[in-house]
């Protein structure tokens, strides 16, 4: 069950990360130009997107972000942050 | 016979080996029990506050008391006097010309001493080297040996991470008698100063370099929320440093003794955050003790013999559990987000080979050019 838990949630996290972060996708070429506008501090070297993934994990539990809900466990791990 | 054999012998020796462990268990609660008051009483300004008392006093109780101080005083005072001799030895040259620059001279002494090859010329002429501190890439966040962490290690091996690494420079540069800042970024600690001319600036020990406040954000995966609330990047007070050993009091022990019932922990975490609030490895520490807690209350609840037993605890699985949601709420608006673990270790590859492109060219003028 555990491992399951994990496996959805890296599922969750990189379907999420697949997404574009470009916020006009859904205006196709014009949208895809405009995607090509977006800054970053890294120019793309480092995943600057927060806050594309609606489940997140937080210590050992996983959050639904939009929902405020703890919605599963994972494995205990040492934190240090 | 069986039976005859089993309370003769058996029993007799179960509750021996029961009692040895319970035993040893408690002895060792005594010397973290100890260590916490000690910590608890810098913070209240009981006792005198240094920060290498508060770090020593951390390591000692996970070694039950039995940390070679005086060797670790003894190793700390080579370091001390050959950053004096460093001093010495450039402080004509040093081209920094600010109102503190004796203050900035002990930061660069010791800078140089923790990350460069320093030669030692002897008094029959002969020269030594000594050479720098690394970075121990081997198990970096002592999930499976909690003495990676130590400064005490660090001192002996020469190798440490970017906890041991950090902290030993605090130390030393409060032994040459003049203060500075640790910060936080995500499973990062790093040093932050003010100088005159050069205004804040950031000191990287894992890598030896300087990186700017923007560098550190990107890389680092540091939500903005989190800066606005004092989770990372800040100068941290001479209290906020003893909280982290407070924390780290309690890592040691969830390490060697396990989760417990929580109680210790839970004190440790709840004393870091009277004087750090948002310290954010007390706030993940304390949802583990909390988990833990539900959990525990889940099982009884499920264990119970009658249905009235079991709904009379029901309400009491539901509020911890409440409680725990609600601290990962708090965590979550504060800002806190967890940095993939492949993101961390590119990160720290980055360091080093990337150091012309985040470092501070003013500050590593000043520093390196001695």
């Amino acid at each position: 069950m555990k491992y399951l838990t994990c496996f959805l949630f890296l599922l969750l996290t990189f379907a999420s990360r697949a997404q574009n972060n470009n916020p006009y996708k859904g205006l196709g070429e014009e949208g895809e130009k405009l995607g090509q506008k977006i800054l970053t501090l890294s120019n793309g070297k480092y995943n600057e997107f927060h806050d594309n993934d609606t489940i997140v994990q937080i210590g050992s539990l996983l959050y639904n972000v939009l929902t405020r809900d703890v919605v599963g466990v994972v494995e205990y791990e040492t934190q240090y942050s | 016979m069986k039976q005859t054999l089993f309370n003769n012998v058996f029993l007799p020796l179960s509750l021996f080996v029961i009692s040895l462990t319970t035993q040893g268990q408690d002895t060792a609660s005594v010397h973290y029990e100890k260590a916490f008051q000690t910590l608890e009483a810098m913070l209240v300004e009981k006792e005198p506050a240094t920060f290498k008392k508060a770090v020593l006093t951390a390591e000692n109780a996970y070694f039950d008391s039995g940390l070679d101080t005086a060797y670790f005083n003894q190793q700390l005072n080579i370091l001390v006097r050959l950053t004096r001799a460093f001093i010495e030895a450039h402080r004509e040259g040093f081209i920094y010309k600010g109102g503190d620059r004796e203050k900035v001279l002990i930061y660069a002494g010791v800078y140089k001493v923790m990350t460069d090859t320093l030669p030692i010329i002897l008094e029959l002429g002969d020269t030594v080297y000594h050479l720098p501190f690394h970075y121990d890439f081997e198990d970096i966040a002592g999930h499976f040996n909690w003495t990676k962490m130590f400064v005490s290690k660090l001192v002996s091996s020469h190798t440490g991470n970017c906890h041991s690494l950090p902290y030993l420079y605090k130390i030393l540069v409060e032994e040459l008698g003049v203060k500075t800042h640790l910060a936080l970024a995500p499973n990062h600690v790093y040093i932050k100063h003010r100088s005159q001319e050069l205004g804040m600036y950031n000191t990287e020990l894992t890598s030896g370099s300087f990186p700017i406040d923007a560098w550190l954000m990107a890389s680092g995966y540091v939500h903005l929320d989190a800066i606005r609330n004092r989770l990372y990047m800040e100068a941290l007070s001479d209290q906020q440093s003893i909280a982290l050993c407070l924390v780290d009091l309690a890592q040691g022990y969830q390490h060697k003794y396990g989760m417990g019932d929580g109680q210790f922990i839970l004190k440790c975490c709840e004393t870091a955050l009277k004087y750090y609030p948002n310290y954010i490895n007390a706030l993940l520490l304390k949802t583990d003790v909390l988990r833990t807690h539900w959990e525990a209350l889940a099982q009884e609840r499920n264990e119970a013999s009658t249905k009235q037993e079991q709904e009379e605890l029901t309400d009491t699985v539901l509020t911890a559990f409440n409680n725990m949601q609600e601290l990962v709420g708090k965590i979550h608006d504060l800002g806190y987000r967890r940095m993939p673990d492949a993101m961390y270790l590119d990160w720290l590859n980055t360091l080093k080979t990337e150091r012309d492109k985040y470092e501070n060219p003013k500050i590593n003028a000043t520093f390196n050019n001695q």
